[in-house]
């Protein structure tokens, strides 16, 4: 019995060592499946990884071309609101449709391996994943959006499906398509002096009614916006208009204006003056006992052929021969055509002829000329020359000097604070003094701008409320190169910068970043080019959104026609350290706001003007450089869409020049 | 003479007969065993081939959009994949069993910004004693 359970014992090892064996590898057998299995199914996960990428990536292609331009689309809606209003948590979903959905097709296609595959995409906005940009502007912020790509497919030898979630994220910058400050103006020129003094400009040639006598120079034109309405006797309404203003600084300038006798001329400005400066547009500017002493002015003209222009010229010459033809290169306030008034800023004067006139009674009356020295004083006293017989009036005020005579009474040139303009606009021409005859409502700024006075306490040079609360430290206009650097581009409000060594020009650079295809450009956001050589549009671009390119070095050239349907958008040029150069030959109309921290120059235009809806703003004309900028002159109109005022809470206004830059490529969120 | 029970052996036959069940039963055993080793290099073949695809559809999408490299092509093997940095080489070659191949498909939606290359690599390898395996994936490229 001992002998046959040891037999049976080995057996029993033999057999327990067998099914061990057997446990152990079946084990291992079953790991190894579980490990083929698991690898199986972690290839697939990265295969739906790479398509669910893809996936995001036309998810964002989709959000930037497509919805983003849609102002009612929801997405739009949410990213364009007010930082405060945006909501905690907002979705929506992407649907691939028109240009995209072949393309996903395909994706689909390729995805083969993965079984069943079906996928769905969502956007989110949350303001918790954005800052705030400018405080000025609430619309403006930068932040990102998540883009959610849920995959579903079989895994390999089952029928139930696997669910996998993929966040991405997109950065977007949302910002205005203006330099705040400086895009309030249709023409800012912090220098306009540059040294070459005040009279600088004075260099065109017209006749009395204010037509081009010489081609050689050819005034600048501007519009300045808010067309039709009519402009308001308040500072604040004025500067809260959609207008554009002016800013002449440096120094004192004077602009002589156009005489406008007769039938309106391309450039006469008799606008400027009480009753356009023609008949009926005396008036009295002070007794002498029962003498009055009258003015009437005109504009400055080259036309001393004709009867009544050579007596004016004969009443002045003698004291005045250097300023006595040309007029203004600028037509600051449009013409008589096409008046534009706006607020002329800088210590900037007008020139006009000023007739003096003696009447005692409808007997003893005369004009009073200007004594160029004693001989002539003394032959205009002696009454020999029946149309310089100043004799009854020296009877009436006394001997007095010659001197005397002619600062106080005698026929001149005068020089006025430009915005006197706006003074006659608002009175409708019906008083002589708007300012003293109370016409502007009682707003001291806007009277010392019109009376002159802005210029000697300095307030002419400051920036008007409300802007001068964009930027703290920022209330003189002559600042612009601290307001360009608080502008934030370089900075917070760039959507992309780019830094190019090589000599491109910016359409090869835009298409080479995908912006630009087929000479349509939808930038929508501002490029900051860190760049080495000059850059230029050579050629022509229609804008497909609002666009911003600040380029850091050397000159920006624009050689081609830059255009936007219904002047729907435009495009903001900056050179911080440059020029921008105009060199457009086609004379079209250009959708550009230029800022140069130099000089905007406008090259021969083939001896058309060049046509801008924008605005100009620069650091110096600079000296010598008068022949070339006004060869063939420019009709600048202001875009009003850049005079969208700060701290506003409607935000209408601020979306009209809103961009939304969204980068190309997503971002997975491990 | 007196026998010591405790000395009895087992016959040759017996033991033979032994060694015959052991070994039959060992069969299955063996052959759970070489399942499994099998499951597990075809683990180690798939992981490795999903990483060559990988590699190769990441050196792809580093090359510009325009480059020689990403011209649309139908399925084009790839047989040699080397980097260079500095003086040192890096070889991205796989072993000899797996071939890649890439297929580039470019797509351009009408009136749509960009354009697209819909980049395939396929991978296909063969394990002893098996049928091939293949392997695809695939990426976008945009420009």
């Amino acid at each position: 019995m001992f002998f046959n359970l040891k037999k049976g014992s080995l057996a029993m090892i033999i057999l327990g060592i067998i099914i061990a064996l057997l446990l152990a590898f079946s084990g291992f057998f079953r790991f190894s499946l579980d490990r083929r299995y698991v690898t199986r199914k972690l290839n697939r996960v990265l295969l739906a990884r790479e398509f669910s990428n893809s996936i995001a990536l036309l998810a964002a292609h989709q959000l930037r071309c497509r919805h983003i331009h849609d102002s009612m689309d929801s997405f739009t809606r949410n990213l364009s609101t007010s930082f405060a209003d945006m909501p905690g948590h907002a979705e929506g979903r992407i649907e691939f449709v028109g240009e995209l959905k072949s393309t996903i097709k395909e994706l689909v296609a390729a995805g083969s391996e993965l079984k069943n595959l079906s996928y769905r995409v969502r956007w989110l906005i949350s303001r918790k994943d954005f800052q705030p940009g400018l405080a000025a502007y609430s619309c403006e912020k930068t932040g990102l959006i998540k883009i959610l790509v849920e995959t579903t497919y079989s895994p390999p030898g089952f029928n139930s499906t696997i669910t996998e979630e993929y966040l991405y994220t997109l950065d977007v910058v949302v910002s205005l398509n203006i330099v705040p400050i400086l895009s309030k103006f249709s023409l800012y020129v912090k220098d306009a002096v540059a040294g070459e003094g005040k009279d600088r400009f004075n260099k065109v040639l017209t006749d009395k009614s204010g037509n081009l006598k010489s081609a050689q120079l050819r005034p600048w034109v501007l519009q300045n916006g808010d067309s039709g309405g009519k402009i308001g006797n308040r500072l604040i309404d004025i500067v809260r208009s959609p207008r554009g203003l002016v800013y002449l600084g440096g120094g004192a300038v004077i602009l002589a204006n156009a005489r406008a006798w007769g039938e309106h001329g391309d450039f006469s400005e008799g606008f400027h003056l009480y009753k356009q400066g023609r008949a009926g547009s005396m008036y009295t500017v002070a007794w002498l006992g029962n003498t009055a002493l009258i003015n009437w002015e005109a504009g400055i003209c080259d036309d001393v052929s004709e009867g009544d222009c050579k007596l004016w010229h004969d009443m002045v010459k003698d004291g005045f021969a250097d300023e006595l033809k040309h007029n203004s290169t600028f037509r600051l306030m449009g013409t008589d055509k096409k008046p534009s008034p706006t607020l002329v800023f800088g210590d900037v004067f007008t020139r006009t002829m000023c007739c003096r006139i003696f009447k005692a009674s409808n007997r003893a009356f005369g004009l009073l000329p200007f004594a160029g020295d004693d001989a002539a004083f003394n032959h205009f006293k002696s009454g020999d020359d029946p149309k310089k017989d100043i004799s009854f009036f020296i009877s009436q005020v006394g001997n007095v000097s010659r001197k005397y005579y002619n600062v106080n009474y005698a026929s001149r040139l005068w020089e006025l604070p430009y915005n006197r303009a706006i003074g006659y606009l608002i009175s409708e021409h019906r008083v002589p003094d708007p300012v003293t005859a109370k016409q502007l409502q009682s707003c001291s700024l806007l009277q010392d701008l019109v009376s002159g006075k802005a210029m000697n306490n300095k307030n002419a040079h400051k920036v008007p409320e409300p802007f001068d609360k964009i930027f703290s430290g920022v209330s003189q206009l002559s600042a612009q190169e601290t307001i360009l650097e608080k502008s934030e581009v370089p900075g917070k409000r760039t959507g992309l910068t780019l830094t190019v060594e090589e000599a491109i020009s910016l359409n090869q650079l835009l298409e080479k970043e995908g912006f630009l295809k087929n000479g349509k450009l939808d930038l929508n956001g501002w490029l900051y080019i860190e760049n080495s050589a000059p850059m230029s549009i050579n050629r022509p671009i229609q804008l497909m959104s609002h666009a911003g390119i600040v380029v850091k070095n050397s000159d920006l050239t624009v050689s081609a026609k830059v255009s936007s349907e219904s002047d729907r958008f435009f495009l903001n040029l900056v050179a911080l350290d440059g020029d921008v150069i105009i060199r457009d030959n086609s004379a079209e109309k250009l959708n550009l706001a230029l800022t140069s921290g130099r000089q905007v120059k406008i090259v021969s235009a083939g001896g058309q003007p060049a046509k801008i809806r924008g605005n100009m703003a620069m650091r110096q004309i600079r000296a010598g450089t008068l022949p070339e900028l006004f060869a063939s002159g420019l009709e600048l109109e202001y875009e009003e869409k850049l005079s969208v005022l700060p701290f506003e809470k409607n935000e209408a206004e601020q979306q009209k020049v809103m961009m939304h830059f969204i980068g190309w490529q997503p971002r997975l969120v491990e | 003479m007196i026998k010591s029970k405790s000395k009895q052996a087992f016959s040759f036959v017996e033991i033979m007969f032994a060694v015959v069940c052991v070994g039959l039963l060992l069969v299955p055993v063996y052959s759970i065993f070489s399942q499994g080793s099998m499951g597990a290099i075809q683990s180690r073949n798939e992981i490795i081939a999903q990483q060559h695809a990988a590699n190769l559809l990441s050196f792809l999408s580093l090359f510009p959009y325009d480059h020689k490299f990403l011209n649309p092509t139908e399925n084009q093997d790839f047989k040699k994949l080397e980097l260079e940095l500095e003086g040192e080489a890096l070889n991205l070659e796989p072993e000899a069993m797996f071939s890649r191949r890439i297929a580039i498909k470019e797509l351009v939606p009408d009136a749509w910004q960009k354009q697209y290359k819909l980049i395939i690599v396929t991978l296909n390898w063969k394990e002893a004693g098996q049928k091939e395996r293949e392997l695809k994936i695939c990426g976008i490229k945009f420009k």
